[in-house]
């Protein structure tokens, strides 16, 4: 062997891989979601795990503070200890067992630089935990994409009563610094929050942006007491798979839409935005209202979304010790979606979403009559409050460890089905019609057209 | 839904197909114990699948399943026992109903279930397949039928219309768009008799989609069989097995059955002819003297011409003792 094939070349990473290019890969808002997941998280080690009581995070909080100077964000989630400063700082966390048998959901090791790149050009992270305080700066010289030095200065502080971590960033980057100090940025940050944080709140997690607390949002869904025959409920399954928990509830969270209302969601985009299937790995939202073939739409006997089925709402919740069983990509806003666990659960999603569509199918153009149906049920807390599957269900078959219960949502009389007339007339027609039997030309097109045929239906009786 | 009005005098192919269906599940599930199945099928009105797994098998734990409720009357009325349990359901929602038929016999562990297309809405037939697939379990059989049917992917010169350099390039772009994920790559080209098998290697990519699915899953094709009485269709029937369990299924006896597939390109075509009582008799007398000397004891061609008559009558000797005699009662 020569000389020439003895010698070896550098396969490591670059800075400007992490520093300018792995940030292009994460949306601006998402970023700081994986920030407050990190405060998550450490309240979760806080807690030891036990974060099953419904009010097990009740107390620690995350505030963030943007405008277009500066943003910083601060816990009291207990901070990072000594002995996991330096991993903590790695890029890439080098072992995955960090958190074994925590229900956390960081494993990459890469948010919180992630984040940082992505929105400043310098930074400083303190962390106060029990075992000691400590201040690790980011310099612009770290941060340019050319420069290979990877020492990170860190320094002792005084500890302070207050454990957790306060992330500074005082110099943002121009673009960043536009949107922080955008008002509609705010807002549609605060939604975002509290969508995939509705669940931690819920349990009594706080986020607070800019001084003001971000209410949390959870999913309400139609139910109805399990003794009544012919009521509204979701469809629900629960399972224990591999030390991951699965529960999948699929119903509605409004009434069927009337045809107007379709109509109008067709030629505009109002009012959807509730519906679909949100997925939840460890009390975070992963997916938002999903409508794709992702959570099962349009697969099987499910079909496509359409606006008449903007009332379908569900989540998909896996709960784990074991993160890395999670079916979550390194973004954690996004799935794995070829995962044997995803795909179990989804399985169970498209059997929820063919019994909702297929009732509103059944009903349609008898939806006020299918309405009532809605007025006997209550609105509740579909995580919370609707456990049917674990008190009422069945056996799933190949399945041990599962339990669903199926909607099985009432059926409309088919010996005498109601059926809909449908037609288009001109507007000075109708005008005329709704003049002669209402006295007022100002009758919804549907008033006319009904009274045509109540009168008509009368008159033929007489004969 | 399988209501086919056309008796089954005219549908001798048809008719072999389902005695190959029972004397299968005789050698596939006897072994395991027939006291343990659910027989699941839509039935058709007169329900004459159930009657057959009755009166072969005595398997009695039945359900049958129409979206009409019509249809569902009738076959409550034509139901071989009791025990046979008729639903309105559309297929759709089988996969949904499988826990709640089991729960219906709760003392049953397995299922035979038959999903009877006629018709040609591919997508949502494969997507019902896999779904039924990925909830069946060890021992459980699972036989589809498939509209195989050329002419339900061209008719006529559309294929010139569609500026396609032939039918067969044509016909493979209409089912790749019905079915794109489901169809191999590798199929260019469908001829007029191809679609059939074209669509085995599509159930076999379904099959892998349901144990790709189902890590534990194994589906094995166990009979594969086309025929053509008025549209050619496809039936496979698939034994299911998974990987954690000591009994193999289908048994390793079951390889000895002389119909028994061995991949999914191996599909039986039954193609006997219709024939007349005097007919029979007189190719009876020379069936061990092989196709050719049957054919010359006639001065007329069964079928068509010479090469469809002897093709037939080779598939006649292969199914003979499965070849029903139809005869009027008042005769």
């Amino acid at each position: 062997m020569n000389k020439e094939e003895d010698r070896t070349i550098w396969g490591g990473p670059t800075k400007r891989f992490f520093v300018s290019m792995l940030t292009r890969d994460i949306d601006l808002a998402d970023a700081l979601l994986d920030l407050i997941d990190n405060c998550v998280d450490g309240a979760t080690r806080q807690l030891k795990g036990k974060v099953d009581k419904p009010d097990a995070y009740d107390g620690f909080e995350a505030e963030l503070r943007l405008s277009s100077k500066s943003f910083d964000i601060s816990d009291n989630c207990g901070g990072i200890p000594e002995p996991a400063i330096e991993g903590a700082f790695l890029l890439g966390r080098p072992k995955l067992n960090k958190d074994k048998n925590l229900p956390t959901i960081g494993m990459y090791g890469i948010g919180m630089k992630r984040a940082i790149f992505k929105i400043g050009t310098e930074a400083v992270v303190e962390s106060y935990a029990d075992d000691g305080a400590h201040a690790i700066s980011y310099d612009e010289d770290w941060l340019e994409p050319d420069n290979e030095k990877w020492d990170l200065p860190i320094k002792k502080l005084k500890n302070r009563k207050a454990k957790g971590v306060t992330i500074s960033v005082p110099a943002l980057k121009p673009e960043i610094a536009r949107q922080f100090g955008n008002e509609q940025f705010q807002n549609e940050l605060r939604n975002k929050i509290a969508e995939h944080f509705g669940y931690l709140m819920q349990k009594g997690f706080s986020v607070r942006v800019n001084g003001q607390k971000v209410p949390q949002r959870t999913l309400q869904l139609y139910t109805s007491d399990i003794s009544k025959k012919n009521g509204i409920r979701p469809y629900d399954f629960e399972a224990d798979k591999d030390g991951v928990n699965i529960r999948v509830t699929v119903g509605f969270f409004r009434p069927l839409a009337s045809i107007e209302d379709v109509d109008e969601a067709a030629e505009r985009s109002v009012g959807s935005e509730q519906a679909g299937i949100s997925v939840i790995c460890n009390d975070r939202l992963v997916l938002v209202n999903d409508i794709s073939l992702k959570t099962g739409w349009g697969d099987g006997a499910v079909p496509k979304f359409h606006p008449q089925f903007r009332g379908i709402a569900g989540f998909i919740i896996f709960s784990t010790n074991s993160p890395e069983k999670l079916p979550i990509s390194t973004t954690k806003r996004d799935l794995e979606v070829g995962t044997e666990i995803f795909l179990q659960a989804r399985q169970a999603c498209m059997e929820g979403l063919r019994e909702c569509t297929a009732f509103t199918n059944k009903w349609k153009g008898m939806e006020t009559e299918a309405n009532t149906l809605f007025e006997a049920a209550q609105r509740k807390d579909a995580r919370t409050e609707v456990r049917l599957a674990a008190k009422h269900g069945s056996a799933v078959r190949g399945t041990p460890n599962a339990k669903k219960l199926l909607a099985t949502l009432p059926v409309p009389e088919t010996r005498n089905p109601q059926r809909r007339i449908s037609f288009v007339r001109k507007e000075d027609q109708i005008k005329k019609v709704s003049e002669f039997l209402f006295n007022e030309d100002g009758q919804s097109p549907s008033a006319v057209g009904q009274e045509c045929f109540d009168r008509t239906l009368k008159e033929s009786r007489k004969k | 839904m399988s209501g086919d009005d056309i008796p089954y005098q005219l549908r001798p192919n048809k008719f072999i197909d389902r005695q190959l269906f029972m004397e299968l599940l005789g050698r596939l599930i006897v072994p395991r114990g027939l006291e343990k199945y659910i027989y699941v099928s839509m039935g058709g009105r007169h329900l004459i699948d159930h009657h057959a797994v009755y009166s072969h098998l005595g398997i009695e734990a039945q359900y049958s399943f129409d979206r009409d409720a019509n249809e569902v009357e009738r076959q409550r009325l034509n139901r071989p026992t009791g025990k046979t349990v008729c639903a309105q359901l559309d297929s759709a929602d089988l996969a949904l109903k499988l826990d709640e038929i089991l729960g219906t016999f709760p003392r049953k562990r397995n299922l035979i279930v038959w999903l009877d297309y006629t018709g040609t809405e591919r997508r949502t037939q494969f997507q019902e397949i896999v779904q039924t697939l990925v909830r069946l379990k060890d021992g459980d059989v699972f036989r589809v039928t498939l509209n195989a049917s050329a002419g339900t992917l061209s008719k006529g010169d559309d294929w010139k219309a569609a500026a396609a350099p032939n039918p067969g390039k044509y016909r493979a772009d209409r089912l790749r768009e019905q079915i794109a994920e489901y169809m191999p790559v590798a199929v260019s080209s469908i001829t007029d008799t191809g679609l059939a098998a074209t669509l085995a290697q599509c159930l076999e990519l379904a099959a892998k989609a349901a144990e790709a699915q189902k890590t534990t899953l194994r589906v094995k094709p166990v009979l594969l069989t086309t025929y053509r009485d008025g549209a050619r269709m496809l039936t496979a029937t698939l034994a299911i097995s998974e990987t954690n369990t000591e009994v193999p299924f289908p048994p390793p006896a079951f390889s000895r059955w002389k119909y028994s597939c061995r991949g999914w390109d191996d599909i039986r075509e039954i193609y006997v002819p219709v024939l007349s009582t005097k007919e029979r008799s007189r190719l009876d007398a020379r069936l061990h003297d092989g196709a050719t000397k049957m054919l010359d004891s006639l001065k007329f061609f069964p079928n068509r011409d010479r090469p469809r008559s002897l093709e037939a009558l080779r598939s006649y000797r292969e199914f003979h003792r499965f070849y029903p005699i139809f005869r009027s009662v008042e005769e």
